[in-house]
């Protein structure tokens, strides 16, 4: 099914719901239009893809929702939308086709009872029992509504019970479901409410179940605290990435440029690994305690893996260090000539932020993954940028057209000048005078031949 | 990359005054827009606007101009070059990811809805006759917030 590929939003506008546009709306990245991966906060508040921000961002360092300034060390997990997408995502197929199937239900009960109506007034009984069916079929739709919204209650009020005919509908409902899902995780929860001795009990644990389903989504070794989620306040120094206090922060700059960079409180460097006169590299932290002298051991490899790249400065960084960079990590430089400074720069940007997303994706890939989809990327770029080739011989074109005539005027010019030279032989060439329009018309000619041959 | 997406999204559900006329591949979109009131100018027309993606969209604006063909015309407007350029800061500087096909669309109909003046940009001549190449290599200066 169609639908079944590119999931929409529009996809609820057929069901006996299309409420639930909206909410799966607010479910999804503005940029991507997907659900949100690893959703991140803006300092104003607006939420995008992990991504999708980073490289908003990199292009420039603005909200893409409401132009607000912004930048990438100020982003923040939105932990409980990346749980909500998870679950959402996870009931949306067996949702969707239930009550795609109620309203198709629903409209065929409908048409058979016009039919019926229209055949015949005299059987009157038989038509009250399609009527009692259909409006079965109508509770029926009902009651889903009401399973998600109780699901919902389960959360916040559990113990609330619910009254006798509500419960039988749902169960008649989750039955259907079943039936027509197999096992999915929406009529789990909402089996469990069948029986009342059970109810407490059964619904705890299939909400644990619930919970550790998502939790297990978010399976990932525990993530290396971010150094700047545990201490807010604390701000970048531009010059070294230290994190520190804000009211010491212009002292400290000062100390930074003045060269004598490291303050005597925080070690300037404890890992051997960065050399020195990389700017782009951001000191690390220790985690536990990021003020005083604590000397912290250098990161082993597995916690470097956990690290997130800092962004550096385009002017400040060197051709040569970008490529050393580039080359350390794995990534190919120079595969269709020598890439100038921009190329490379650019690169590194996007490995940035492919590699930081993805630390703060529920299920990091590994590097070689992600240098794949750099690649891919990269490519991509490449073979949709309307290339400036096509581009040029496009302009040229409409222009040779608008111009034909007045360009074979200048050429038929040009033939005539020239011949006129020769004719006149060596004397005037002697001259210095003559010559200098000449070829300044030669020029000329040459310059409206060119795209000629080209079209030609 | 983005572009599957895209192709899925609009789809279904469009804004009234605004449709498809082609999107066969990824990188060049053609749509058709109308304008729905009575504006004198507008009425009982429709326009034919070309997207051209980049392969940076949506990070970056995608390449959007009028197009003339045989029963489609540059509409009158005094932002909207005879030659179908279009000059709005949204597909320029003003450009946020968050835009998409529809949205632009729709901020293209109402810049023509809200118009009353039936000229053409201060310089038209000119900027045609200076030679087509690409929006993208032009360098406007908004300055008329009215319209």
């Amino acid at each position: 099914m169609d639908d079944a590929d590119f999931p929409d939003p529009t996809d609820w506008i057929q069901t006996p719901v299309p409420g639930l546009q909206t909410l799966e709306t607010s479910l999804r990245c503005q940029v991507c239009k997907e659900l949100f991966t690893a959703p991140k906060v803006t300092s104003c508040g607006h939420t995008f893809c992990s991504l999708c921000i980073r490289r908003c961002l990199s292009a420039s360092s603005k909200c893409p929702t409401c132009m607000k300034p912004d930048e990438e060390p100020r982003l923040r997990d939105n932990i409980v939308l990346s749980e909500l997408v998870n679950s959402f995502n996870a009931i949306r197929k067996s949702l969707l086709d239930t009550l795609v199937a109620k309203e198709e239900a629903r409209k065929q009960a409908e048409e058979e009872e016009a039919k019926r109506k229209a055949e015949s007034k005299p059987k009157a009984e038989k038509r009250s029992s399609y009527d009692l069916d259909d409006d079965e079929i109508m509770e029926d739709a009902e009651p889903i509504r009401r399973g998600k919204r109780r699901r919902q209650d389960t959360t916040t009020s559990r113990p609330t019970k619910e009254t006798e005919p509500v419960r039988r509908s749902t169960r008649t409902s989750s039955r259907r479901t079943n039936s027509r899902m197999g096992s999915s995780q929406t009529p789990v929860v909402l089996d469990s409410e069948d029986d009342d001795d059970e109810f407490q009990l059964t619904d705890d644990s299939s909400e644990d179940d619930f919970r550790s389903a998502t939790r297990g989504k978010r399976k990932h070794p525990p993530r290396v605290p971010d150094p700047r989620t545990e201490n807010s306040d604390l701000v970048d120094c531009p010059v070294c990435y230290q994190l520190k206090d804000p009211s010491k922060i212009e002292a400290h700059v000062n100390r930074c440029i003045e060269g004598n960079g490291s303050p005597p409180p925080t070690p300037r460097r404890a890992n051997g690994a960065s050399p020195a006169g990389t700017p782009l590299k951001r000191q690390p932290v220790s985690f536990s305690n990021v003020s005083k002298s604590q000397h912290r051991a250098p990161y082993t490899a597995e916690e470097k893996l956990k690290l997130r790249l800092p962004k550096g400065n385009a002017s400040l960084a060197k051709e040569a260090d970008i490529r050393k960079k580039l080359r350390d990590i794995g990534i190919r430089c120079d595969v269709k000539g020598k890439d100038n400074k921009q190329v490379l720069w650019t690169r590194l940007q996007e490995w940035t932020n492919i590699w930081n997303a993805n630390l703060d994706s529920d299920n990091p890939k590994i590097k070689q993954v992600l240098i794949k989809e750099l690649e891919a990327y990269e490519r991509h770029q490449l073979a949709q940028k309307p290339s400036v080739v096509q581009d040029k011989d496009f302009g040229r074109e409409a222009w040779n057209n608008a111009h034909k005539p007045g360009f074979e005027l200048l050429i038929a010019n040009a033939k005539k000048t020239s011949i006129q030279r020769k004719e006149n032989g060596i004397a005037t060439e002697a001259k210095d005078q003559p010559p200098d329009p000449a070829t300044g018309e030669n020029m000329d000619s040459n310059g409206i031949d060119s795209p000629k041959s080209v079209e030609a | 990359m983005f572009a599957q997406k895209r192709l899925g999204k609009i789809h279904k559900s469009l804004p009234p005054g605004i449709s498809i006329a082609s999107a066969s591949d990824f990188s060049n979109w053609k749509m058709d827009i109308q304008v729905l009131d009575t504006n004198p100018l507008y009425a009982n027309k429709i326009y034919r606007l070309n997207f051209k993606f980049s392969g940076s969209y949506p990070i970056e604006a995608p390449e959007v101009t009028f197009i003339k063909e045989d029963d489609r015309e540059i509409p009158m407007h005094p932002h909207i070059y005879s030659n179908g350029v279009i000059c709005l800061d949204l597909l320029g500087t003003n450009w946020s990811p968050v835009q998409n096909v529809e949205s632009v669309c729709m901020s293209i109909q109402s810049m023509l809805t809200s118009n009353t003046k039936n000229e053409r940009p201060p310089g038209d001549d000119t900027f045609v006759r200076s030679g087509y190449r690409s929006p993208r290599n032009i360098n406007f200066v908004y300055d008329d917030n009215n319209v």
